[in-house]
């Protein structure tokens, strides 16, 4: 057993099993929803009629689209606008750092709405670079289970997106609605999270996620 | 003589106390009995600011900037106070990092209605700020979907370096600064990731 880090007073520990446990609360992520499975969006013009699951600040603003996947992929481009062929047209691409792939196994556009994990519908986690870096086995797209200790809910999830480096404990609106914690009323990704360090993750690096049926790939970083 | 006038003195000091005790118990009494009966439920409110993170050493073709998060400054807690014989339950104050005053109020006739909430966010010189106050039917419960209500704050471009300084690490920026009102058990525990 080892301690990989201490993020905000809590301890990262890699079991001898190769497994990672560490207590936190959760923030909550909205990023890679694009209407895959019929959620609104995460992001979309201020134009766009409809509920969004994040505050359009949260992806950018003109010549500074860091949220966003844009033409050119950088923040300088201009963003990506579903068309009508996409599951949610007229809204913005938003992107997770764990990709999908067609299937047929082949990697899709980044342009295209299924290339990122779904926050809206699939209830997974998001780790700090040091978790990505730091652990023996693979994190990104690997199995992992959050619990809500003070609900008593569990949940298989998946490790689909990196966090800031100085923050742990952060959570899918998926994740969030089926452990029970709150979400916001207006854009549930922006005013939701649970205020204790009561949700425990535990995470098994290199064995890849299977949550509703889908097997997600591991993604080395 | 002089001991009936100090009686008659004493007399009337221990009325005017007497009195003065009856109608403040009547008034904690009162206050008592609405904090009980249609007081507003407990509300707690924070300062939220969000942030994401560059990495500089991303690959090209990975996702160079990190999910969302937040630092939070909470507000003072919540006190009830009667006005005109309607319950309030009010949070006032300020957070280290925003020159701005908030008053956010929940106020009710009786336990049957949900109430009004009213959110004011003052400048310095003591003006509401763009787009506040804001008035509405309260919209808080303290379970499910509805017990956390989000109001962007406009922040300036000087404010928001200072903030990136004061507050966040390297390659973190701002993203936007909102406050969040909410009634869950959850949001009125103290202890929120700092």
């Amino acid at each position: 057993m080892r301690t990989i880090g201490t993020i905000q007073g809590n301890d990262i520990i890699e079991l001898d099993d190769g497994s990672v446990r560490f207590f936190a609360g959760a923030t909550i992520d909205g990023d890679g929803t694009n209407g895959q499975f019929g959620q609104p969006p995460c992001y979309a013009p201020a134009s766009y009629h409809g509920q969004t699951l994040d505050v359009l600040a949260n992806a950018g603003q003109p010549g500074n689209w860091f949220g966003v996947v844009t033409d050119t992929g950088d923040e300088t481009g201009t963003p990506i606008v579903q068309k009508a062929t996409d599951p949610c047209s007229g809204a913005y691409v938003s992107a997770t750092s764990l990709y999908l792939f067609d299937k047929n196994g082949q990697p899709l556009p980044d342009c295209c709405p299924f290339k990122y994990v779904d926050s809206a519908t699939v209830p997974f986690i998001v780790v700090p670079p040091m978790i990505v870096s730091g652990v023996s086995g693979i994190a990104l797209g690997c199995r992992c289970l959050v619990t809500n200790s003070g609900t008593g809910k569990t949940i298989e999830a998946v490790v689909a997106d990196i966090g800031p480096s100085n923050h742990l404990g952060e959570i899918s609106v998926a994740c969030a609605k089926a452990i029970g914690v709150s979400t916001g009323t207006t854009h549930p990704a922006n005013g939701g999270g649970a205020a204790s360090p009561t949700i425990r993750y535990q995470l098994f690096p290199g064995t890849a996620a299977v949550v509703n049926g889908v097997t997600y790939p591991l993604q080395p970083s | 003589m002089l001991n009936s006038r100090v009686l008659r003195k004493s007399l009337v000091t221990f009325s005017a106390l007497l009195c003065s005790g009856f109608f403040f118990g009547l008034y904690l009494l009162r206050a008592l009995a609405a904090e009980s009966s249609y007081a507003p439920p407990p509300f707690a409110c924070e300062v939220r600011y969000h942030f994401r993170e560059h990495f500089r050493h991303a690959k090209p073709g990975e996702k160079s900037v990190s999910a969302p998060s937040f630092e939070r400054e909470a507000l003072p807690t919540s006190h009830v106070a009667i006005s005109d014989g309607v319950s309030e339950r009010i949070v006032e104050g300020r957070v280290a990092h925003l020159p701005y005053h908030f008053s956010v109020k929940i106020s009710r006739g009786s336990d049957s209605e949900s109430g009004t909430l009213e959110v004011d966010v003052l400048d310095s010189s003591g003006n509401s700020l763009a787009g506040f106050p804001q008035v509405m039917p309260n919209p808080l419960t303290k379970t499910g979907d509805s017990s956390r209500k989000e109001f962007e704050l406009p922040v300036e471009k000087d404010l928001k370096k200072k903030i990136k300084k004061m507050l966040l690490a390297q390659d973190q920026f701002l993203t936007h600064v909102d406050l969040i009102v909410g009634m869950d058990d959850d949001f009125l525990s103290a202890d929120f990731p700092k």
